[in-house]
């Protein structure tokens, strides 16, 4: 018979499991249309395969299956498929086993003989629909189980990060603070907490500490907090009175960053380089006063110097013809003294001069550079000078300096008729590669290093007339331009490498003269 | 030509340098009188006193004490009788503006001390070149007080 339930429910599955085909009496009401019903007297081994391929939107089991073990076979089938519609049937009705029935997970109980197809058909229906709504609202429990754990794991990962990232300003060395836009303080490390009489170190937190003082100081004080909001980074120098009463200098440096919601910050960073500024103090002053008694040495000393020479030379002139061989012996020896402590003076004033001067790269011909070199060298011997013809882009005079300092060395050791010296230029990119040598007797590569240092000669000065700074001198002006110079071991002669590198300005503090 | 005698008034405290000029005068040959300042007001005082007697160069150091180069020359300019004395300078100052100075006070010529020694030759060779050349004002010593 048609019924208003029919265009409701689409076709429902169903299968019905009982221990003989007499059982199944109390389906033959039910709706076909609305129901394709499949009956099984099967062993029940085989019922749970049958459900799992036959997969039915609800099954009927018999209590009396396989010797009342209906409430046995719907324990199983709850264990493979929770959110199957299981209703229980039985001949005979019994409260405890419908109580238990339900307790296995069956919907629904009913005494066959006592069931209408209306109801078993509304029975069904609901047992069906209660089903799927629970599989919805537990999986619904399950996922929102899954959020619930994933959000405590972040939890925990936060705090991780948060305690993690405390530990790093605590162990910042410097004081360390972080100030807002209204130059509030947001965060700051214990280092600088304490840097705050105690009775104000938890109360700075949110304030800008600055508060008490009038407007033109506040403006002062946060001068450079203002100078960092509006061009990135700011930096000073103040000395400041610790609450132990101590005087250190600091240098604060503070940085602008932006948040992702585009909030702005200040981060400062306060060292104390008091030590730094007290050693930058004293190597300027250890500076100045080298540089004076350079001054002075060259000046002053050499004014009584000259007078010296002066005199010796008049006693000399006024009295030849009664000197003996030694007396005149003596006194020529007297005037080599004189020079050589004037020629000593000169060049020490050259060398302390050295890194006050500023000498940019240019270009530089080397056979122009030949020529002067010729010009302004002493020389008693036949001077010849190999130069490759090549520009080279160069300080001009300290290299002109490097080059004559080696050529009359190469003059003064000279053992034969003639000086030649060899220049050999490599331009690699990051600079150029000298090689110079003469046909001299060559220095002993075991002096490779000594004859670098200060006042150092290889021969007795009475021998070869040399202040021995000629080459400390060479040394000092190429490591100034960032190069190097050493000996080379050659089998003749002697051969140095010197390296200059390219640099558009030399390594100079003081730029100005 | 002049063919007198000149006076050379040196005013220098240094003696070497001193010595070295009156040895290279030796040395040319040139009979002069020299007479000697160790300072300004020294030089001024035999200047008023007659002792330097005409014609006379007088050869200006810059550094000295008690009265300086530049102090003495301001105060000669500005003296009765010997203010147009003919002055050469003798210094180891080379700064610009010590020379600049200098000529604003009417020095015939400015020499540079380099201390090489050969130099107070040459000085001595210009100086008898320019007393036997050129000109000079004329001052009468004697009537100075």
């Amino acid at each position: 018979m048609p019924n208003k339930l029919d265009s409701l429910h689409s076709s429902r599955k169903l299968l019905a499991f009982a221990h003989e085909q007499e059982a199944f009496f109390y389906l033959s009401g039910l709706n076909c249309n609305r129901y394709r019903v499949n009956t099984f007297t099967i062993p029940t081994t085989d019922i749970l395969d049958l459900i799992t391929s036959a997969k039915p939107d609800c099954v009927l089991i018999d209590y009396q299956l396989q010797g009342n073990n209906g409430l046995q076979i719907i324990n199983e089938i709850m264990l493979i498929h929770p959110y199957l519609a299981v209703i229980m049937v039985t001949d005979h009705g019994d409260e405890n086993i419908a109580v238990q029935a339900i307790k296995s997970g069956a919907e629904n109980y009913f005494v066959k003989s006592k069931v209408t197809a209306k109801k078993l058909d509304e029975a069904i229906e609901k047992a069906i629909t209660a089903k799927a709504i629970q599989k919805k609202d537990n999986l619904r429990i399950r996922a929102l189980k899954q959020n619930e754990s994933k959000l405590v794991e972040k939890e925990k990962e936060l705090e991780h990060t948060l305690k993690f990232q405390n530990l790093m300003i605590e162990s910042i060395p410097e004081y360390f603070f972080v100030k807002n836009h209204k130059f509030e303080l947001v965060a700051f490390n214990s280092a600088f907490k304490n840097l705050y009489p105690q009775d104000l170190q938890e109360k700075i937190l949110g304030t800008t500490t600055v508060e008490s003082y009038p407007q033109e100081e506040v403006d002062k004080f946060l001068e450079m907090d203002k100078l960092a909001l509006e061009s990135g980074y700011s930096e000073t120098y103040e000395t400041i009175t610790f609450p132990s009463g101590k005087l250190r200098t600091l240098l604060t440096t503070k940085t602008h960053f932006k948040n992702s919601t585009g909030e702005d910050f200040i981060l400062g960073i306060s060292r104390d380089v008091t030590e730094k500024e007290l050693l930058i103090q004293k190597l300027t002053k250890s500076n100045q006063d080298l540089e004076q008694f350079a001054y002075i040495a060259s000046h002053d000393l050499k004014s009584p110097l000259n007078a010296i020479v002066k005199l010796v030379g008049w006693i000399h002139d006024d009295n030849e013809g009664s000197f003996d061989e030694d007396t005149r012996h003596n006194f020529k020896l007297i005037k080599n003294r004189a020079k050589r402590m004037t020629s000593l003076l000169d060049d020490l004033l050259d060398y302390s001069r050295i890194s006050k001067k500023c000498d940019f790269p240019e270009h530089v011909d080397l056979a122009d550079m030949k020529n002067t070199i010729v010009d302004l060298v002493n020389q008693p011997k036949e001077l010849i000078l190999n130069f490759p013809p090549l520009t080279l882009f160069i300080p001009k005079l300290a290299f002109q300096l490097v080059l004559m300092n080696l050529v009359s060395n190469s003059i003064k050791h000279t053992n034969s008729s003639f000086v030649e010296v060899n220049l050999s230029v490599d331009n690699r990119t990051a600079g150029y590669v000298f090689i110079i040598s003469d046909n001299g007797p060559g220095i002993d590569y075991t002096y490779a290093t000594r004859i670098f240092e200060m006042f150092e000669t290889l021969k007795p000065r009475d021998e070869i007339e040399g202040s021995g700074m000629g080459l400390a001198m060479t040394k000092k002006i190429i490591e100034h331009y960032g190069g190097y110079i050493k000996l080379l071991d050659a089998p003749i002669g002697a051969s140095f490498e010197i390296f200059w590198p390219n640099i558009q300005s030399p390594n100079s503090e003081d730029n100005n003269e | 030509m002049n063919n007198k005698k000149f006076t050379l008034l040196i005013v220098e405290d240094d003696d070497v340098d001193y010595f070295s000029i009156k040895r290279s005068l030796v040395k040319r040959g040139i009979e002069n009188t020299l007479v000697r300042a160790k300072d300004g007001q020294y030089a001024l005082d035999l200047l008023h006193n007659g002792e330097v007697t005409s014609p006379f160069i007088i050869l200006l150091d810059i550094q000295m004490p008690r009265m300086n180069g530049f102090e003495f020359l301001q105060r000669l300019r500005k003296s009765e009788n010997i203010s147009s004395s003919i002055v050469f300078m003798l210094t180891t100052s080379k700064s610009e503006a010590d020379i600049k100075a200098c000529y604003e006070h009417n020095v015939a010529g400015y020499f540079i001390k380099e201390n090489t020694g050969e130099e107070f030759l040459k000085i001595v060779d210009l100086l008898e070149g320019y007393w036997k050349m050129v000109h000079f004002p004329k001052i009468n010593t004697e009537q100075l007080q």
